[in-house]
């Protein structure tokens, strides 16, 4: 019981937290420019992800990590 | 007036059926694709690894929040590349697995390169979303990519969920990736001795038992399935966090087949050489964060970190900077820092110790599976054109250090008179053109 009120507590802390971040529909104008995409040149992107898998050991963590190609 | 009223609800029906109902914003007179295209050409120094590799990747708007998107990708490769045996005092000749069985000899203290590396690859990706409700988005993809050595399909699902006013963004993704790999000559079988073509590095025992010329192997193939889960959370008005996690698993054939190790005396000498061995699946995990930020009214800066580790002992860590300067009204100059880490895999050595392979279970010597770092360094210079096209040009290094691992003890006194992981440096240049078509 005491850890569930504990459980309730924190989460209602964490969405109370949540009210104050963020941004309101009229103040969006600079996360609305295409330079403030999460992914803004996905074909660039693309490439290096390319590069890279072929010549290190890692891949993916933006997306998906498969090559689809015999580099690696 | 009727007419007029029942034409209206005609058209309105016709363009609804056609995907472009007025709700999306979409234009009634025609769609336009987006065009956005890229060329890469890579160059590694010393006569190893050129690329170029040309993409063309066109979007249409169905309107509706509706997206068909299209790309090709197309890739030639030429030079060479390590094939994994450790230099030697005399020269040592190989018949490279993908040379189509011709010798080629390394000279005395040089790392042996199959340098009849060449390959070109293209590419298809096909991709849908559309809106399932008023807050959630459903996407789906298949792409196929073929070289003359390997064959790969792969199909891909996403669900992305906006809560709390579009300020939060959660989404998860599936993709499974089915590969087909055709080694020239057959896939060797692993850890059986390579066939080389005589020369005085190696011990050359022609008849030695187990020898593999690389050919007999059966085509081989691997599955690979990726999860990601993503969250996207908006800061404030100027900035956004999105944090990734992913897990990959690959099972099948995951030896490179053209790469070998060589197998030294205690005079660091090659007696003889064999294939590599990797273990037959692989897991990957993956924490991925980025933050981005409007600055100064103007700029935006792009820093994100990954972290990786895998079930071959591997872990990596990547931190990767880019500071868009918008310094004009159309242009801009984008900085950008790259550092990446990694540790070796558990079975990577630089070579095998006299008769060690017959005890290990796995080996291989492929430098990308070895400690190092990496740095990228480069500059992206971009802008807009009148007409509203986008164009870039971007100039890269990228540089490897390696940190030397896996060194036989018993051949360590022997080995340290060469150069047994060279750096790779290469640079990169882009440059890439988005308009509509």
């Amino acid at each position: 019981m005491k850890r569930q009120t504990l459980l309730i507590t924190v989460v209602a802390l964490a969405l109370s937290a949540c009210s104050s971040i963020g941004a309101k529909p009229w103040q969006r104008s600079a996360l609305a420019r295409p330079d403030m995409q999460v992914d803004a040149d996905p074909v660039l992107a693309g490439l290096d992800d390319h590069i890279y898998f072929s010549k290190e050991a890692s891949s993916g963590g933006r997306g998906f990590g498969g090559g689809g190609c015999g580099c690696n | 007036m009727q007419l007029k009223n029942r034409r209206q609800s005609l058209t309105a029906a016709t363009l609804t059926l056609l995907g472009t109902a007025a709700a999306g914003g979409a234009q009634a007179d025609g769609r336009s694709w987006d065009i956005d295209s890229a060329v890469l050409v890579y160059s590694e120094s010393g006569g190893r690894v050129q690329a170029i590799e040309p993409v063309v990747k066109g979007t249409l708007d169905l309107g509706g929040e509706r997206y068909f998107s299209a790309k090709l990708v197309f890739d030639s490769l030429t030079g060479a590349s390590p094939n994994g045996a450790t230099p030697a005092s005399t020269p040592q000749t190989f018949t490279g697995a993908s040379g189509g069985g011709r010798a080629s000899v390394t000279p005395a203290f040089e790392t042996p390169l199959d340098d009849r590396f060449k390959d070109t690859r293209v590419q298809g990706v096909l991709d849908y979303s559309f809106p399932v409700s008023a807050n959630g988005t459903l996407g789906f993809g298949g792409t196929v990519s073929s070289e003359y050595d390997f064959l790969s399909a792969g199909a891909n699902l996403r669900y992305a969920h906006d809560l709390f006013q579009n300020n939060t963004t959660l989404s998860v993704g599936l993709s499974v990736e089915a590969d087909q790999i055709d080694p020239v000559g057959g896939a060797p079988e692993p850890l059986t001795r390579v066939a080389t073509g005589g020369g005085g590095g190696g011990d050359d025992e022609g008849e030695g038992e187990g020898e593999n010329e690389g050919g007999g192997g059966r085509t081989q193939s691997k599955t690979v399935t990726d999860l990601v889960l993503g969250l996207t959370q908006v800061l404030g008005p100027r900035s956004l966090l999105q944090l990734n996690y992913s897990l990959s698993a690959s099972s099948g054939y995951q030896n490179d087949p053209y790469k070998l190790l060589s197998v030294v005396g205690s005079d660091g000498e090659p007696d003889y050489y064999v294939w590599e061995s990797r273990p037959d699946s692989r897991l990957k995990h993956a924490l991925f964060a980025r933050y981005k930020l409007f600055s100064f009214n103007r700029d935006v800066v792009d820093a994100s970190y990954r972290y990786m580790t895998d079930d071959w002992g591997i872990a990596s860590s990547t931190i990767d900077l880019t500071y868009r300067w918008n310094f004009a009204a159309h242009h801009y100059l984008e900085p950008h820092l790259r550092w990446y880490t990694q540790t070796a895999a558990d079975f990577y050595r630089v070579a095998l110790y006299d008769g060690e392979d017959q005890t290990v279970a796995h080996a291989s010597a492929d430098p990308r599976l070895g400690a190092f770092d990496a740095w990228t360094a480069g500059v992206k210079l971009g802008g807009t054109l009148n007409s509203g096209s986008d164009w870039s040009a971007r100039l890269e290094w990228y540089q490897q250090q390696s940190k030397l691992t896996g060194v036989p003890a018993q051949a360590a006194d022997g080995l340290s008179k060469f150069d047994l992981q060279p750096d790779l440096s290469a640079v990169m240049f882009t440059v890439g053109y988005r308009f509509k078509w």
